[in-house]
């Protein structure tokens, strides 16, 4: 985690144009401090590192919808899923999108979870998740004429994120997870651009992308920097982790006890 | 034949408008709505009354509109309204007429009365539209202006499935 929070200074101070921090979800629970935190730790470290949007992948939803809400008020950046909604009016539980608006450009983020957890989550919250992609063409259309460049935060996996890019137009670009690949170079399918990076926090995901006047892609180059320690901790980051780690000390394996023979045994 | 005045009611314009069926118009006739020629004289009375409203109204209107640049325009109101005026007038009143073989008794010609008296100008302020000057109408409408659309360099850093790991080299 410190070591992401120094590249993406690095980045933010050396790249060109304009820089978006996105998370394609199952950000929150899995180590054990982020475990007994219930995410608080990671939304707290996001927070700093200044992420823009985060889409909710399906383990994130596993310590429940009041957690994810919890979370949702802790965070300075949107959670989002468009087809995560309640059961019986379809009312969407976080945000669908967010459109950002950059240097007098605007972006719209669309969030999509991966639909596996349907039935624990009509179960457990009284939520459901729709099918993603009709559910992303009924929002694209909607923002394709309000936005320059419309992203889509997908936690779908990279064949069903081929999939919705070849059934849905108009999608810029798909910030993809889930399927936990280090992906070379773009996959592309029309015109729409398709990455993911790695998983457990040890790569980040650089892609860069410029479209002319009239929004239509000029060049792009994808990137997996690898989070090794070449890059160092930053400092407010290791506080931070230190902080929660004191809060939720891992614990530590009870020596075996030994059999020791009795005196006059 | 015309008929001066309005039935019944004081007199306000002369409509020389002739009472005669008009063949092919399809104008509904009034006489089965009207069972009592009273009723039949009051609504002929009421459809003459909003035909000259009409005309009085478009000559009101044209005399505002001399003052204006426009006065030309509205002038010929006047002339125009007028024929309208008669024509919707003759219209109307042969749709009231009664049909041949209905029950009411043909309309009566009433005696002239009081011919329609010149109304009385009303000063209206000078200023209340001005006419455009050469200059204001020779200026030309400033262009909106719409910022240029520039090229756009984006970098978009991404993390995915990051599983809650807060030190994945520890």
């Amino acid at each position: 985690m410190a070591r992401r929070a120094t590249a993406i200074k690095q980045e933010r101070v050396q790249g060109e144009g304009i820089v978006l921090l996105l998370d394609a979800g199952n950000a929150l629970l899995g180590q054990w401090v982020s475990l007994r935190s219930t995410g608080g730790v990671m939304v707290e470290a996001m927070n700093a590192m200044g992420y823009d949007a985060l889409a909710l992948g399906e383990y994130d939803l596993a310590a429940g919808l009041e957690v994810i809400k919890q979370r949702e008020k802790e965070a300075s950046f949107p959670f989002l899923s468009a087809n995560l909604v309640t059961v019986g009016d379809d009312q969407p539980i976080v945000r669908p999108y967010v459109i950002l608006e950059r240097d007098g450009a605007s972006f719209g983020i669309l969030g999509l979870t991966e639909p596996g957890t349907r039935e624990v989550l009509e179960k457990l919250d009284r939520a459901t998740l729709l099918d993603p992609v009709e559910v992303a063409r009924q929002y694209v259309s909607e923002l394709r004429g309000k936005v320059d460049v419309l992203i889509v935060l997908s936690n779908l996996g990279l064949e069903e994120d081929k999939a919705l890019a070849a059934a849905v137009a108009g999608i810029d670009i798909i910030i993809g997870g889930n399927s936990r690949r280090l992906m070379k170079e773009p996959e592309r399918v029309g015109n729409t651009l398709i990455v993911q990076q790695g998983y457990n926090g040890e790569w980040l995901g650089r892609l860069q992308v410029t479209y002319d006047a009239d929004r239509q892609p000029v060049s792009f180059a994808a990137e997996a920097v690898a989070l090794t320690d070449s890059f160092g901790d930053d400092q407010e980051m290791s506080a931070l982790v230190k902080k929660w780690a004191a809060l939720y000390p891992t614990p530590t394996r009870r020596p075996t006890p030994t059999l020791t023979p009795q005196p006059g045994s | 034949m015309p008929i001066h005045g309005a039935l019944g009611g004081p007199p306000e314009v002369t409509v020389a408008v002739a009472v005669t069926q008009w063949p092919g118009i399809g104008f509904p006739k009034r006489t089965s709505r009207f069972g009592h020629w009273g009723e039949w004289q009051y609504s002929l009375q009421a459809n003459a009354r909003s035909v000259v409203r009409l005309a009085t109204t478009c000559q009101e209107t044209a005399m505002l509109g001399f003052r204006c640049s426009f006065g030309r325009i509205m002038g010929r109101c006047t002339y125009t309204s007028g024929l309208i005026g008669l024509l919707l007038g003759g219209l109307v009143l042969s749709g009231c007429a009664p049909t041949p073989g209905s029950t009411l008794p043909p309309a009566t010609i009433i005696a002239p009365g009081p011919t329609l008296q010149p109304r009385p100008t009303e000063a209206y302020p000078a200023t209340a539209l001005a006419a455009p000057t050469a200059a204001h109408a020779e200026t030309p409408r400033p262009e909106p202006t719409v910022p240029p659309r520039h090229g756009i360099e984006l970098t978009v850093l991404h993390t995915n499935d990051v599983m809650g790991e807060i030190d994945p080299c520890g």
